[in-house]
């Protein structure tokens, strides 16, 4: 059986333990890769930034950038874990805030993701799919959250016609620039069902259409028709907002 | 945007990107508590630095100069190595399987539950291949392209890693 061509293997690599060394190489330790014990971290200070927080790359750009970092930190470099999690905390803080939580339980949905996440790294067989599994264990934990909290406002239909923005006024985005605040109107102005469709699918590289349909109470099929639609609307309102704005 | 042409998709919701993260901002020191929380929680289960360093304990290797043309395939290089940590014991067994790949048998002691990576070793750092293992311990990974790796097994239980040594394959 197995078992005895591993224990024979065993007695042989004994037996043979005198031969010819001159394979394997084995390079130990191995250069620039000893581990570096990290400062302790200070409460309400930014350690690892390299980054400009709250960036709007693509996700796919993220997702390479946290495969990369996860990719480093298995290989023993213990300081990647901090990068991954500067890299993927904002996509992370959008994904969440998108079914409406406040920001506390925001914050403990992302903070759960990374306790799941140290956990269960080793269930990410495929490094580059992890960006993939921390925004779908956080859109997980924020659907559950929202609705045990009576957060998940029912989406049956898209009577919710426009409705006002509600998390933050439009005027007072002005400040922080014009075609933001237009663009935050527009979204925030669409059905319930379509504002956290398109804010999800706006921060995910491959958003899983499964489990957005479970979510959104959809049939599977109708997820690419509806995001369709929903940015059809976008559009739309986009174009009468700038129109209003502009002396045409 | 121009305005006499459509926004496409991708244009579109990179437009939304940009209103939310300066509308929805991440919270102050939201990373930082992030990342304090993930590193403790790395450290209690043994993560990061507490990785376990396994250590070469035998080795050998069956390639001898004349042989390398004459002998079939698989005996051309064909070696191996056990590693042992912590009452972990590793033992693996290498050989091409092409010119240029090589084929990894393996069997952990005690067999429990894992993951297998072989890593990449030189600048590149890329995990290359993953597997994962049952209470039998064995594992095996093919095709793996020749250069320096380590292997990282990682227990299903969230206990602490263990890392090999870098090897030549």
């Amino acid at each position: 059986m197995y078992h005895g061509w591993g224990m024979g293997l065993l007695g042989a690599v004994t037996a043979t333990m005198t031969t010819t060394m001159t394979r394997p190489r084995v390079i130990w330790p191995p250069t620039g890769s000893a581990p570096i014990r990290r400062p302790p971290v200070e409460e309400g200070t930014v350690t690892r930034v390299r980054r400009e927080v709250g960036h709007a790359d693509t996700p796919a750009t993220v997702w390479s950038r946290a495969t990369a970092d996860f990719d480093r930190w298995l290989s023993g470099d213990s300081t990647a874990l901090d990068e991954l999690v500067a890299t993927m905390t904002p996509i992370l803080w959008q994904i969440a805030r998108s079914y409406r939580l406040t920001q506390e339980q925001a914050e403990d949905v992302v903070q759960n993701t990374w306790l799941t996440f140290v956990r269960k790294h080793s269930s990410i067989l495929d490094t580059a799919a992890v960006g993939a599994w921390l925004t779908l264990t956080t859109r997980r934990e924020a659907w559950r959250v929202a609705k045990r909290s009576g957060r998940d406002v029912p989406v049956e239909d898209e009577a919710l016609e426009s409705r006002a923005p509600t998390q933050r006024s439009a005027e007072s985005l002005v400040v922080e620039g014009d075609l933001n605040s237009r663009i935050w109107a527009a979204v925030e102005g669409l059905p319930e069902r379509c504002r956290r469709l398109v804010r999800v699918v706006a921060f995910s590289d491959r958003p899983d259409y499964a489990g957005l349909a479970e979510e959104l109470d959809m049939p599977i099929g109708s997820i690419g028709p509806t995001r369709g639609r929903c940015l059809g609307k976008l559009r739309d309102s986009l174009r009468a907002l700038l129109d209003e704005g502009e002396v045409s | 945007m121009g305005r006499s042409e459509e926004p496409s998709r991708e244009e579109l919701l990179g437009l939304v990107r940009q209103a939310y993260v300066a509308g929805d901002p991440v919270p102050g020191g939201l990373i930082s508590r992030m990342q304090a929380a993930a590193a403790g929680a790395a450290e209690d289960s043994g993560l990061g630095l507490d990785l376990e360093l396994m250590l070469l304990v035998e080795s050998s290797g069956a390639e001898a100069a004349g042989v390398r043309s004459a002998a079939p395939l698989e005996a051309r290089s064909a070696y191996t190595l056990r590693f042992a940590q912590s009452g972990v014991d590793v033992l693996v067994r290498v050989a091409s399987d092409t010119d240029t790949t090589a084929r990894l048998d393996g069997w952990v002691v005690p067999g429990t539950p894992m993951t297998v990576r072989a890593i990449r070793a030189d600048s590149v750092r890329t995990p290359i291949v993953a597997v994962t293992l049952g209470a039998s311990g064995r594992f095996e990974l093919t095709s793996l392209p020749a250069g320096l790796i380590r292997l990282r097994f990682e227990p299903a239980d969230g206990s602490a890693a263990f890392l090999t040594p870098t090897f030549e394959i």
